[in-house]
């Protein structure tokens, strides 16, 4: 569906994407993840057209989007990350607009209008000037014009920024809801929105891709070490030895304190080792007790963070 | 692409072009100042003069131009640049000149209702005097030519920053210097072997041709040029984007 060749974008000396390459498959929903300024936005623009690539290139269905770029952007629906809506403009002009530029049949028009404004909900404030709206409207309006075309390929850069957790909840299901059928892409630096939209999720960073494969991969990827949080009643510097003598334990530390003999500590064990059976042996057989148990997998955070260090 | 959608299109885009000068009122606004400031200018001579002609208008029109023409156009492009609408007007399934020549097209229209609404200067000169028709034909054809090439002027200038300010200023002396080029009492400092060019190239020159009533294929092909020149050039302004 999507074919990016070798994709390299310079602005005179600033390297912005470096020899990027991806494919991504009908029907896939595909996260970008990366910090601020890694090249994410700028691929983006390039896929829509919007700017040209210094050098490499994107195939969206065998087509050029440079050469053949007015058919590729037939197959694109994309909300750039600031929503650029034209503020002057009510609602329902605006929806009519796009549905004009965009070349949909004057009979098919209301019937296509209406489904889009049922979509994004947006029959309540169909009358409003755009520039009235709220956060959480003015991403369903993008979102709505976006979609006007039936377009085959969806590009949000960054959908959900700036709303609220409710908001973004709602965003979120629409995405997923369009995804089913559609090829989608899309950018955030929330990452529990990527494990929960994502079929694959994109690493970028400094303009190359540093990580890629399904969220469930790219955390087996991180080591799939887990942490052991426990808290124990007993005194603090005999349990920390204590635990630290332990065999198979690469690492002990205290985390934090409750009382003066209760206090929090965060265990890290040998790869593949379950520890969990000796470390309450070893405590009880000291007479202390543990009070609260705990086990941390690695997240989606520490492997971003891992990889776009 | 096909012609008949090509065409539709840029009427799309045309439309929605025209409609946005009217969503605010900045567009009443401009109207009733050119409306006020041309008549006033105008009736406060025309009576001591005491001929029914229009002749007098149609001297001041070019300078009202100066400053109507960059309001009309300097937010064209600035303004989407700076709300970045153009990013997504750009990767609209259309080409780079089909938006340039909507925008042109649309700041024409709304330069050619401005100048509609002027029509009660030769009703109330007509009901006072016998008025010679072809130079106030004339007088219309090189305001609406004249006018289209500041347009196409300042709407390249507002291509080139995001800030509606200094579009117009820029509009403005740009335009200005463009119409002052060809004047007379620039062509007597100028060197001998320039006048002749700075003479043709100068705006004003052809505009005062045609509003004596004299139309002259040369002066409709000067202005068709200049104006052409200038959307060429805003198109390629546009498609140079995302270089720096």
């Amino acid at each position: 569906m999507i074919e990016i060749k070798n994709l390299t974008k310079r602005f005179g000396n600033t390297v912005i994407l470096d020899n990027i390459n991806l494919e991504v498959k009908k029907g896939e929903i595909l996260g970008f993840l990366g910090p601020n300024g890694a090249g994410k936005s700028t691929t983006m623009k390039i896929i829509t057209s919007f700017w040209s690539p210094t050098s490499g290139s994107i195939k969206i269905d065998g087509l050029d989007v440079t050469t053949d770029s007015l058919k590729t952007r037939t197959k694109i629906g994309y909300l750039p990350e600031t929503v650029p809506l034209y503020d002057d403009m009510r609602v329902y002009e605006y929806l009519k607009f796009i549905a004009e530029v965009r070349g949909i049949a004057k009979e098919d028009m209301k019937k296509r209008l209406k489904e889009v404004v049922e979509a994004c909900g947006l029959k309540k404030v169909l009358l409003k000037p755009i520039e009235e709206l709220s956060k959480g409207y003015r991403q369903r309006v993008g979102l709505a014009q976006a979609i006007m075309h039936e377009p085959d390929i969806l590009i949000l850069d960054e959908p959900t920024t700036g709303l609220d957790p409710n908001q973004i909840v709602e965003i979120r299901d629409l995405i997923k809801k369009i995804g089913k059928e559609k090829t989608v892409i899309f950018s955030t630096h929330i990452l529990s929105e990527v494990s929960a939209t994502c079929d694959r999720v994109l690493i970028i960073n400094n303009g190359k891709i540093v990580g890629e494969g399904s969220p469930a991969d790219l955390m087996a990827k991180a080591g799939g070490r887990e942490i052991i949080y426990v808290k124990i009643k007993g005194p603090k510097d005999a349990v920390l030895s204590k635990l630290k003598e332990m065999d198979n334990v690469e690492k002990a530390e205290m985390k934090d304190r409750e009382s003066d003999d209760v206090y929090g500590y965060e265990i890290t064990p040998k790869e593949g080792v379950d520890l969990r059976e000796y470390l309450s042996m070893t405590v009880m057989n000291n007479n202390w007790s543990i009070l609260e148990f705990n086990k941390k997998s690695a997240s989606l955070e520490d492997v971003f963070r891992e990889l776009t260090k | 692409m096909n012609k008949t959608i090509y065409w539709k299109t840029i009427y799309t885009l045309f439309k929605k072009e025209l409609m946005s000068y009217f969503n605010s009122p900045i567009a009443y606004i401009f109207i009733g100042v050119f409306l006020v400031v041309g008549n006033w200018l105008f009736f406060k001579n025309f009576f001591l003069i005491g001929q029914a002609s229009l002749r007098g208008y149609f001297d001041l029109l070019p300078w009202i131009f100066l400053f109507l023409s960059p309001a009309i156009t300097m937010r064209l492009w600035a303004e989407e640049k700076k709300s970045g609408t153009i990013e997504f007007l750009l990767t609209l399934p259309v080409t780079d000149w089909q938006v340039v020549l909507a925008k042109f097209f649309g700041a024409l229209a709304f330069m050619k209702i401005a100048l509609l609404l002027t029509i009660t200067l030769p009703i109330t000169v007509a009901s006072l005097g016998n008025v010679d028709l072809g130079p106030v034909i004339g007088g219309y054809l090189g305001a609406i030519l004249l006018g289209g090439a500041y347009l196409a002027l300042g709407l390249f200038i507002s291509s080139l920053t995001k800030n509606q300010i200094i579009a117009f200023i820029l509009g403005l002396v740009a335009s200005f210097a463009a119409f002052i080029i060809g004047a007379d009492f620039v062509l007597t400092g100028a060197p001998k072997f320039l006048v002749p060019v700075m003479s043709f190239l100068g705006l004003g020159s052809h505009f005062y041709n045609i509003a004596k009533g004299v139309i002259d294929s040369r002066d409709i092909i000067f202005y068709g040029s200049f104006i052409f020149i200038f959307l060429w050039l805003n198109a390629r302004m546009i498609e140079a984007r995302g270089w720096k």
